[in-house]
């Protein structure tokens, strides 16, 4: 477990930048609640990466995890993702909590569309129930239920305002990641 | 008897003969004279006739008694000459007969004014020639006995007779001309008649006087003479259209009091005999051609008038310029706008029109604004098509000055109307034409041997439409939908200037030319024409097109984020106003796709910290108005975003005005009904909901609702609400925050501007007024007292006189005894207290000397 260097910080904030904008500063700014002592600044969240899975984990939480030998520590905090071989960053399922709290741009299914998503397809302009105003084209979108649940993110294929004139059956928005992967792969998380 | 009789008969020929006295004279002579000689037994009373009453009894039709007055010195002359009979009589009586005003038939009263104006003033002196035509009339009333008394009896009749033969022939605009001008006229007379008799009755005195005349005499001349032409032209324009130019001339006159009275009238007259279209001169070609009488003389007419007219506005344009005319002239543009908005020249009178809506003179303003305001609602008088000039007009003076013009301006668009079916119909035709060329198409195919008639039979259709449309009166669909676009266009381009330039800082966009002007524009306020381009945006909200949506949604953002170039930020008010802009516009234009306006309620969310309570409600109202579009009637999604909202509002309310502190409370309601999940602020364990761990409160001045992490916080705000001063607020803080215990759903009564209106204390006072508070709540601060006096009132009461003698005596003995126990433990305390120190002075003297004296 190490923190991360310089590249590969600015591969994970570049792809949370496309998520949550400018609330990434609310992000690593966080006040961490655990092992926080009263009159002392409050601890922060960091990110570390452990068997090319990246972890969000307050630093009182690392401190503790230091403790586990490296081949023995599975994980530590939340996985929000993994730099795969060539060296990408992959946002995976289990940072849609995180992104769901703090995302700019949002899009909202119809209850008809939701599991058609769950299972792994793009989002059509037919099962578009609702979108944030101004979304750009190629930016982060976080998939909410019509009952506010969020089901996962994707990647705006349209623009708010082409999204408008949009076939009823063009894709809205690229899947890339829900939470049916817990169930579909379970071993991969 | 019955030859008298006879040559009387003959004598009511007379009147039709030129009425000269000396041709009196010669008819009357030798015969009558002879004959009255003759029959002097009854012809003899000619000699002796009242002519005093009778001429009294005539002057007072029309002219006053001043008049009759002055005349004496006639009758002096007559009484001299009485022996001499019936000659002199009838001079005289001819000459006071001549005062009369009389009008000819066709209402021309040509006879006296034209001889006043041009012998200037010589009124009272000519008054012995002028009046001739009423010799014709008033002559046999002198010679018969039975025409005279039918004279006298109905002179004023007759004299009406004449009048109304010619009145039946006007309008009620000319009667009232007419009548105007009458009574002009006898104060003419009479001024000058008074003039007359103070001085002496000698005629060399009048002539003096002639010189003397004042300036303001001569006004009132030039008013009747006005009045005149203006009746000869609206009696018969077509021969009298050379009146138009007198007029105008008076136009320049150099009194501005006599010229604005003259293009007033013209005015008058221009809004008559303009005809119901537009006059097309006819081109070289048409004149060249051979045409009937008639259509030459309504051609020659036509161009007339139209040469006329034209001076006539270029006159007024010209002086709208000018200090002293430019009210009258802003006047008589506004009303010819108006009024005949069809006829040529109309973009000459808009051209000169829409610069003075930004007149300084607030009159000149209000005039023209509301003459582009009539133009805008009273589409049917020019077919739609000054709508679209005016229009244009507007943009391209917004467009010249850079936006700083005065609200007025834009405030006019708000009255403009567009007919939605308008579309549709266009639509729905544009379908039918295509499905009908298909089905040619396709005919043709099939039967290619009738392809002859075919086209035989569409052309015959094709000439069935056009007259069709010829015929109906209605306007093409087509035709005015196009108007309607250009228009939109028009207001668009507008509205898109104005909000641009307020996000660039007028400091920096303007040169020092217009620094001037810009100190005028102060009482605005730095960017005078937002308001009402939102006011504008959100009426026609429904009409945006969708191309334009993007670009307006984001400056509308811009501007509601305060994101604005330097200069003066943008008032609180104009921020929310943008924001409730934005979201009419969405919800009226995009029902298809549900949008979140996310950076609107951002704005929306820190705005309710800048509002500040004022002592004018304007503020409160758009709060409220902002509330209801954007939380009240929309659908909200992320329940972090609602309890945010509830949280602030909550938390502002305790700043707030009652009004205020009631919308929003109103609101809050609302939102914790509508939405269950936010029903978690009101439970106060402590932790809140695992919805908000993954945020923090943020507290500063960007703060996103979204982020808030409002959903893990409590209510707290309530509490102290419940005990506001005001309780109509506290009864609904309890209200509010029995919400999730109580049953029943209590449904919000009331949206947030009805709430604010309708508890404003903007007045002053409480409003519903508060109840006095009873007599009980009173008697609780006070509980010992009170219970000691309700007993004794009731006692009272109770018992009758003498008992309440006594049980007052037993009281104040009661306190007599008390008094009386005090003052005596005061004096028992003296009395030990002096023991005691007399005690304590002797001890010690005891043990030194023990003296035997105390033994």
């Amino acid at each position: 477990m190490r923190p991360l260097d310089e590249q590969e910080t600015t591969a994970v904030f570049e792809k949370l930048h496309k998520f949550v904008g400018s609330n990434l500063k609310h992000l690593i700014e966080r006040p961490a609640v655990e092992g926080a002592t009263a009159g002392s600044a409050p601890l922060r969240y960091c990110f570390r990466l452990h068997k090319n899975r990246v972890f969000y984990a307050s630093e009182a939480l690392v401190k503790k995890a230091t403790n586990i030998s490296r081949e023995k520590l599975v994980g530590v905090g939340t996985c929000i993702g993994k730099f795969t071989k060539s060296g990408k960053f992959h946002l995976l399922a289990s940072s849609l909590d995180l992104l769901a709290s703090h995302a700019k741009s949002k899009i909202w299914l119809k209850p008809s569309s939701e599991m058609s998503f769950l299972y792994g397809n793009h989002v059509l302009k037919s099962g578009l129930a609702r979108i944030t105003d101004n979304v750009q084209q190629n930016q982060g979108v976080v998939i909410f239920s019509m009952a506010d649940i969020p089901l996962g993110f994707g990647v705006a294929a349209k623009s708010t305002q082409e999204c408008r004139k949009l076939d009823p059956t063009a894709i809205a928005a690229y899947h890339q990641s829900d939470v049916g992967e817990y169930l579909r792969m379970e071993d991969d998380l | 008897m019955a030859s008298g009789k006879r040559k009387r008969k003959s004598h009511p020929a007379a009147p039709l003969l030129p009425a000269d006295v000396g041709d009196d004279d010669i008819e009357i002579s030798d015969e009558d004279v002879s004959f009255v000689a003759k029959n002097f037994q009854y012809a003899g009373f000619l000699s002796s006739l009242d002519t005093h009453s009778i001429t009294k009894q005539i002057l007072g039709i029309n002219s006053n008694k001043k008049m009759a007055d002055n005349l004496e010195l006639y009758y002096e002359k007559r009484a001299k000459f009485a022996s001499k009979g019936k000659e002199v009589l009838d001079t005289d009586s001819a000459i006071v007969s001549d005062v009369l005003p009389v009008k000819s038939l066709s209402g021309e009263l040509q006879y006296r004014k034209f001889n006043t104006s041009s012998a200037t003033e010589k009124e009272a002196h000519s008054g012995l020639k002028e009046q001739k035509p009423l010799v014709e009339l008033k002559k046999p009333s002198a010679l018969d006995d039975h025409q005279m008394k039918s004279d006298l009896t109905h002179g004023q009749g007759d004299n009406v007779t004449v009048a109304s033969l010619g009145h039946k022939k006007l309008s009620k605009l000319e009667l009232r001309k007419e009548r105007k001008k009458a009574k002009k006229e006898t104060q003419a007379l009479s001024k000058g008649d008074t003039q007359v008799n103070k001085s002496s009755s000698h005629l060399l005195a009048l002539e003096q006087l002639e010189q003397d005349l004042s300036e303001e005499k001569r006004i009132e001349e030039i008013k009747a003479q006005m009045a005149e032409l203006g009746t000869a032209v609206l009696a018969d324009p077509e021969n009298n259209l050379d009146s138009l130019t007198e007029l105008q001339g008076l136009c320049s006159y150099r009194d501005s009091h006599v010229s604005s009275m003259a293009m007033l009238s013209l005015l008058a007259i221009y809004r008559d005999i303009v005809p119901g279209y537009r006059i097309r001169l006819p081109t070289e070609k048409e004149l060249e051609m051979k045409v009937s009488k008639e259509v030459k003389q309504l051609r020659d007419f036509e161009s007339k008038l139209l040469k006329c007219y034209q001076r006539y506005i270029q006159f007024l344009v010209k002086s709208t310029k000018s200090g002293s005319l430019s009210k009258a002239a802003t006047r008589c543009i506004t009303g010819l706008l108006e009024a005949i908005p069809h006829f040529n020249f109309r973009d000459s009178l808009l051209s000169a029109t829409v610069p003075m809506m930004n007149s300084a003179d607030s009159d000149c303003r209000k005039l023209s604004c509301n003459a582009i305001q009539s133009l805008f609602l009273n589409e049917g008088k020019h077919g739609g098509s000054a709508t679209v000039e005016a229009v244009e007009m507007i943009a391209e003076l917004v467009k010249t000055e850079n936006c700083m013009l005065r609200p007025d301006v834009i405030e006019v668009l708000l009255s403009l109307a567009f007919d939605e079916d308008l579309n549709r119909h266009s639509e729905q035709a544009q379908e039918g034409g295509q499905d009908r060329r298909v089905e040619k198409l396709q005919k043709k195919h099939v039967e290619k041997r009738k392809k002859a008639k075919h086209e035989l039979a569409a052309q015959l259709r094709e000439e069935v439409v056009t007259d069709f449309r010829e015929a109906s009166a209605m306007p093409d669909a087509a035709e005015l939908h196009k108007l309607q676009t250009q228009t939109l266009t028009a207001v668009f381009e507008t509205y898109f200037r104005i909000l641009k330039a307020s996000i660039n800082s007028p400091d920096s966009s303007l040169g020092s030319s217009s620094a001037s002007f810009r100190a005028k524009l102060v009482e605005y306020g730095p960017r005078p024409m937002l308001g009402p381009c939102l006011n504008g945006l959100a009426k026609f909200s429904h009409l945006v097109s969708v191309e334009f949506m993007g670009d307006l949604l984001s400056l509308l953002k811009r501007l509601a984020g305060g994101e604005i170039k330097g200069g003066t930020p943008l008032s609180f008010r104009d921020r929310l106003h943008c924001c409730v802009v934005a979201f009419k516009i969405v919800r009226n234009n995009l029902e298809a796709l549900n949008i979140d306006l996310r950076d609107f309620f951002v704005a929306l969310y820190n705005l309710i910290l800048c509002h500040k309570t004022s002592r004018d409600d304007s503020d409160g109202l758009v709060l409220a108005e902002g509330l209801q579009v954007m939380l009240w009637e929309t659908r909200q999604h992320d329940m972090q975003r609602v309890a945010a909202f509830i949280k602030r509002l909550a938390a502002k309310s305790l700043h707030l005005g009652p009004g205020e502190a009631i919308s929003a409370l109103v609101t809050i309601q609302h939102l914790l009904q509508r939405y269950k999940r936010c029903q978690i602020l009101l439970e106060n364990e402590d932790g809140g909901s695992a919805a908000g761990h993954l945020c923090d409160m943020q507290e500063e001045e960007g703060a996103d609702p979204d982020l808030s992490g409002a959903l893990s916080s409590v209510l707290w705000e309530l509490s102290l609400l419940s005990r506001h001063y005001h309780p109509a607020v506290s009864r609904l803080a309890t209200q509010i925050s029995s919400i999730a215990t109580s049953n029943e759903a209590v449904k919000a009564t009331l949206n947030p501007t009805e709430a604010i209106l309708l508890y404003s204390s903007n007045n002053g006072g409480f409003n519903p007024s508060v109840q006095l508070p009873k007599k009980k709540v009173k008697r609780r601060f006070y509980p010992a007292y009170s219970v000691k006096e309700v007993d004794v009132h009731e006692s009272i009461r109770e018992c009758s006189e003498m008992e309440a003698r006594q049980m007052f005596r037993s009281h104040f003995q009661v306190l007599r005894d008390i008094k009386e126990n005090e003052a005596l433990r005061k004096q028992l305390n003296k009395i030990i207290y002096t023991l005691n120190l007399f005690k304590a002075k002797k001890m010690p003297k005891h043990r030194k000397n023990r003296s035997p004296m105390l033994l």
